[in-house]
């Protein structure tokens, strides 16, 4: 217990340099956020007027004092772009994102795995070449260009994607409100209609997506089988008669499962950068497409907030995987 | 002597229904004709709020003009078979009639009796006056309420309100209608406690009440069953917000959407041949042009501009960028606002002449400059390159510098960029505003830095100036000027492209460039 | 918790096993880094053979027609401007691989020296380096990237920066792990106890001795830094018109995607893919070579460690950065 309490103390340094950081990041930026909200046509007047609204005539102690006054109070700021509480926006956008990023998760664990393991019990052989080439391929594809050719491809050419427009159709309606996550709200009220509509629409982008995750998840999987296979105990496993199936998928997988846990967990953190682009090509109605338009109209609080949540996000998933490893390896708390 | 003309006009409300229906299409009883139809619409954004005083992009002031009303609204008239906003001419609204006195100074406004807000509130001349208050404390709106001259609105009575202003001003009438000047139930407003309540809720009178609105996903209209004036035919509104343009013209092509806005030039042009959809590509009054700024050398001289203005491939900015959704622009001032002319503009495609200039200039062997460019047009893009190929073939080389919005915007407002392309719309139509904010020496948005105290006296001469005849020849004098210094070379004019299915009809077009719903109607639903 | 980085057995036994065997002979054996140093010759090559032969100038509009399919004249078709896609392409190898070059550099000469300072030297400052250096992780990479390449100023040399600066935990942290090691190995000791200066030490015997998980990380920060000023190129904070692009080329043939006109996108992405996967490839390559016993190590362009095949402690020991 001590270990999670030291670990969890240990973020505060950095999560406040997070802090401090990314608020005189957004400070030095060019760019005038009252003149972005006001337009071209502005006179000087109502920028003045504008700035005393929005706070930005104060000095810039006062603006941080003001920040993380506010933070403490769990008050995330407003953002001007869209004329509303940062926090509203998150709770209408973070759905969708999480949506997005878990079935890529998702996908990236069920193909991954296998692919790893099967790479390992060939090692060496041809299988297993063709499987690593794959992932480097994966791992390399730039998102932007690999969305625009799901688009191409499987929208407009062979019609099998609904328009790359948002998470439904336009005459499905939302199903009803529980988790925001429109497959699993589906289920859960039976909604067969919506379900097969989010579906439809979250399979393409999550593809893409997931295409870092299956790189890197089979490869880690690869490499930790290819440890856990080289022990004695697995030789033992063999000599002993068990079937090549039960020495893997028991004896290898299982000892293997620390390792993949730690590399399934950090690739959540991954997910959710590649979704700022994936959300952009496909029009997801996610935190991604936000974090693009705060940054292009300098909105300072939402691209705050959203700094902060990934910083979160980062320390926190580290921190799980270092408790879960903790777990699994009791070794490494004295490490 | 118009405004006294106008101010004279009491029309009634059977006039006011006559004339709308007239000016929305030939089959103007379906217009009038209350249906069960619904509308989607795709907009490229979700709007930032919906406060009238605040609202300062497409969709919000869509919103906007949906829910609210104004004292006074545009004419209509038809030009080439379409509806457009006769924006010279004024006609009731929520007023039923004005008047003002001789001095021009002091403007009486009788409302109508029979005007309810959503909620069911009467509205009152206390409404109106809270309501401008609002506006002049705004932060936006502030601006148009200055503008206007206004100095005092006070109630008359429960059905009258007077106004005063500092000077006679020929553009109070004009900003009148404008969605900014909506009334609001300030009760509601005051009610709720919250300073932001109006930006996130509406409390109008017009046509349409916002029943959810989500700038990340979608708005949905209902309209106003109680509505003091023609009711909609349409029943509901939907407001898809969707960002990228050919995501917009696919769903109007699949028909998932009777109407998209804001199409990039090339998917207009193949949305010509698909089946069931009808452009609406018209002139309207937002302008390009390509800034030098006149107090940076070598732009400092107006030989090397002009040689600018001629090296520029006109044409071929209206036909491979453009696709032909766009027309030349010949004057400082667009082809559609009253007093436009182009005497004095010259400027062609000639790079013979440009090379001519610039050797006047004693720049013959050519020089280099920075170009500012914002992002988030295509289109100034596209412009830029074709334009820097033309001048490396004087001999001048135009570095692109690329900026996202929010630096871009910083920049100009330092009034150092050396040179930059702007869109200018002027929803005011009238060359004063016009002139007055973008080419006099004192315009807030006078990037360039063109100075001319010649124009300086014109400009201010005309303000005052209560006869409109008099006034455009005065305005006439000063685009002969600035067209002569050329400060800027003109790029073109925009059309305002609507694309829908053939079911819908209806749309007019206003020099604000925005769709009124309440205008709209749907055969065959 | 910077502190818990382990040493690595393997780690001293690998480096002197390679200084008698030829890297260069050792990649030779490997396909697949063949491969990869196959992809950075031909983009390389491109990119210069086209400075004096390309088949059109890159920026010239209305070499073709607008918007030309590939063809025999146009092999990669032209653009909405009429200008040759493959001379842009080519025109883009250039482009790309400096970007990389400045990128990686920078990285390189503020990352090492940070994590090689706070190896040796330990203590408070040690540990208030690799603090900040835990930050800059923290920080999600390509907002961190986009906010620099905004405040930097416009233009290709911010992005390049900005890609440099966000990569320099990476090195920061190789460096440092490799110190911490290395420091507690007999030949340091016995360095210290002849008398020999820090300053010695760290460039005589340290620095050497983590040659080979730099150079592995320098060809992965390639491709990591190739994606994301063309990622950054993408959304309108990299290169300037006409400069030809990768990233700005496929932004620029974005629109016509649905309209059908694909090649406008596909030639830069292709570009994009294969010189990534050949600096993976390539990295991939060079740590098998330059340390067999590590050869399963999984990484991915921007997210690895070169010390550890397992990670004991994650925040240290590995981290996922992502982008685009």
């Amino acid at each position: 217990m001590p270990f999670v309490f030291q670990r969890v103390f240990s973020m505060i340094p950095t999560l406040a340099g997070v802090v401090v950081g990314i608020f005189l990041i957004t400070r030095v930026l060019p760019g005038d956020p009252a003149r972005t909200l006001a337009g071209e046509q502005a006179a000087p007047s109502i920028l003045a007027k504008l700035r005393e609204h929005m706070g930005l005539d104060k000095p810039l102690w006062q603006q941080f004092v003001d920040y993380t006054a506010g933070l403490f109070r769990g008050d995330l700021g407003y953002a001007w772009h869209t004329g509303h509480p940062v926090a509203e926006d998150f709770a209408t956008r973070f759905p969708a994102t999480v949506e997005l990023g878990i079935a890529a998760l998702f996908i990236g664990v069920i193909a991954g795995i296998p692919l790893g393991v099967l790479s390992a019990v060939k090692h060496g052989r041809f299988i297993d070449h063709v499987t690593r080439v794959i992932s480097l391929v994966g791992a390399s594809m730039p998102l932007f260009w690999l969305g625009l050719l799901v688009i191409w491809l499987c929208y407009s050419q062979l019609g099998w994607a609904p328009a790359p427009v948002g998470r439904l159709g336009d005459d499905v309606q939302p199903p009803t409100h529980i988790t925001g996550l429109y497959l699993l709200d589906s289920i859960l009220t039976g909604d067969t209609m919506a379900l097969g509509n989010s579906f439809a629409h979250l399979i393409w982008p999550a593809l893409v997506l997931s295409v870092g995750a299956i790189a890197m998840i089979s490869r880690m999987t690869r490499s930790a089988m290819l440890e856990v296979l080289g022990q004695d105990y697995i030789r033992t496993a063999h000599a002993k008669g068990l079937s090549p199936t039960t020495v893997v998928s028991v004896h290898a997988l299982k000892n293997a499962a620390p390792a993949i846990t730690t590399i399934v967990g950090l690739e959540l953190g991954q997910l959710l950068g590649g979704a700022v682009i994936t959300e952009t090509i496909f029009s997801w109605p996610g935190i991604g497409g936000y974090v693009t338009k705060s940054i292009d109209a300098t909105d300072y609080a939402p691209v705050q907030a959203i700094t902060l949540l990934a910083a979160v996000i980062y320390l926190v998933v580290n921190l799980l995987v270092d408790l879960s490893q903790g777990m699994f390896d009791p070794r490494v708390r004295h490490g | 002597m118009t405004k006294r003309i106008l101010s004279t006009v009491a029309l009634g409300l059977a006039a006011v229904l006559g004339v709308s229906a007239c000016g929305t299409n030939a089959n103007s009883t379906s217009a009038a004709k209350k249906t069960d139809a619904s509308l989607t619409v795709a907009h490229s954004e979700g709007g930032k709020t919906l406060d009238p005083a605040e609202a300062n992009d497409g969709t919000s002031d869509t919103l906007v003009i949906a829910a609210y009303d104004q004292l006074v609204t545009y004419e209509k008239k038809v030009v080439n078979g379409k509806p457009v906003a006769k924006t010279e001419t004024i006609v009731p609204m929520l007023a039923e009639s004005w008047k003002a006195d001789k001095a021009g100074t002091t403007y009486t406004f009788t409302l109508r009796k029979d005007v309810t807000f959503h909620n069911g509130k009467k509205m009152t001349s206390d409404d109106v006056v809270r309501s401008f208050k609002h506006i002049a404390d705004s932060a936006s709106a502030s601006f148009l309420y200055k503008m206007a001259g206004i100095v005092s609105v006070t109630a008359n009575g429960e059905n009258s309100v007077v106004i005063t202003l500092k000077n006679t001003n020929h553009l109070f009438l004009q900003i009148l209608p404008m969605y900014s000047f909506s009334i609001i139930d300030m009760d509601a407003a005051d009610k709720a406690g919250d300073p932001k309540w109006l930006a996130k809720n509406t409390a109008g009178t017009g046509p349409y009440v916002v029943d959810s609105w989500d700038p990340a996903t979608e708005a949905k209209l209902a309209r106003n069953d109680k509505y003091w004036g023609t009711a909609p035919a349409i029943k509901t509104v939907n407001m898809k917000f969707i960002g990228d343009a050919s995501n917009r013209l696919q769903l109007l092509k699949k028909g998932s959407v009777d109407l998209a806005l804001e199409l990039a030039p090339k998917d207009v042009e193949t949305l010509k041949d698909s089946s069931g959809v009808v452009i609406d590509s018209r002139p309207s009054n937002k302008i390009l042009f390509f800034a030098m700024n006149n107090k940076v050398p070598p732009f400092d001289n107006p030989k090397v501009r002009q040689a600018i203005s001629y090296a520029i491939p006109y044409d071929k900015l209206l036909t491979d960028v453009m696709k032909g959704q766009a027309t030349r622009m010949k004057s400082a001032v667009a082809s559609s606002t009253p007093g436009f002319v182009t005497t004095g503009y010259t400027a062609t495609y000639d790079l013979a002449q440009a090379k001519k200039l610039l050797a006047e200039a004693g720049l013959a062997t050519g020089f280099s400059f920075t170009f500012t460019l914002g992002s988030g047009f295509p289109d100034w893009n596209d412009d830029a390159v074709l334009i820097q190929a033309e001048l490396a073939k004087i001999g001048v080389t135009m570095n692109i510098q690329n900026m996202a919005r929010a630096q871009f915007l910083e920049a100009l407002a330092g009034k150092n960029v050396q040179s930059y392309i702007s869109r200018w719309t002027s929803f005011v139509n009238d060359p004063g505003y016009h002139l007055g904010l973008l080419l006099t020496s004192t315009g807030t948005s006078n990037y360039a830095n063109y100075t001319n105290p010649q124009l300086d006296a014109l400009w201010t001469k005309a303000a005052t100036e209560q006869d409109a005849a008099a006034r455009n020849t005065l305005y006439e004098k000063a685009q002969l000027l600035i067209n002569q210094d050329s400060p800027w070379a003109y790029l073109y004019e925009y059309n305002i492209v609507v694309a829908q299915r053939s079911t819908v009809d209806g749309y007019t077009s206003y020099p604000d460039a925005l769709i009124r719903y309440a205008q709209l109607n749907k055969k065959n639903t | 918790m910077a502190d818990q980085q382990r040493a690595n057995p393997h780690q001293a036994r690998v480096v002197q096993a390679d200084r008698s065997t030829s890297i260069v002979t050792l990649l030779f054996r490997n396909p697949s880094a063949m491969v990869g140093f196959g992809f950075i010759a031909l983009w390389t090559l491109g990119g210069l053979i086209s400075l004096a032969a390309s088949p059109y100038s890159p920026t010239s509009t209305g070499v073709g027609g607008l918007l030309e399919a590939p063809s025999l004249e146009h092999l990669f078709g032209t653009d909405n401007f009429g200008r040759d896609i493959l001379s842009r392409v080519l025109a883009g190898a250039r482009v790309s691989l400096w970007t990389g070059l400045v990128a990686v550099s920078v990285s390189l000469l503020v990352g090492v020296p940070i994590g090689a300072v706070a190896g040796y030297v330990g203590g408070s400052l040690g540990n208030a380096l690799m603090r900040i250096m835990d930050m800059l992780l923290a920080f999600p990479s390509l907002l961190l990237a986009m906010a620099l390449a905004v405040a930097l100023g416009p233009g290709l040399s911010s992005a390049m920066i900005a890609v440099g600066i966000v990569g320099i935990p990476e090195f920061a942290r190789i460096m440092y792990g490799q110190t911490v090691s290395l420091r507690e190995r007999e030949f340091v000791e016995a360095s210290t106890a002849i008398g020999l200066s820090n300053r010695a030490i760290l460039f005589r015997h340290i620095l050497p001795n983590a040659v080979a998980p730099i150079i592995v990380r320098c060809a992965l920060g390639m491709g990591y830094a190739i994606l994301t000023a063309a990622a950054l190129s993408f959304i309108g904070l990299g290169a300037q018109p006409p400069t030809a692009e990768w990233g700005v080329m496929i932004s620029d043939g974005r629109g016509y995607i649905i309209t059908g006109e694909w090649w406008m996108t596909f030639f830069p992405g292709a570009a994009i893919a294969t010189s990534i996967l050949g600096f993976n490839l390539l990295g991939d390559g060079l740590r098998d070579a330059l340390d067999p016993r590590l050869r399963t190590v999984a990484h991915r362009q921007h997210s690895l460690d070169s010390t550890t095949a397992r990670p004991t402690n994650p925040t240290t020991a590995t981290h996922t950065k992502g982008t685009s």
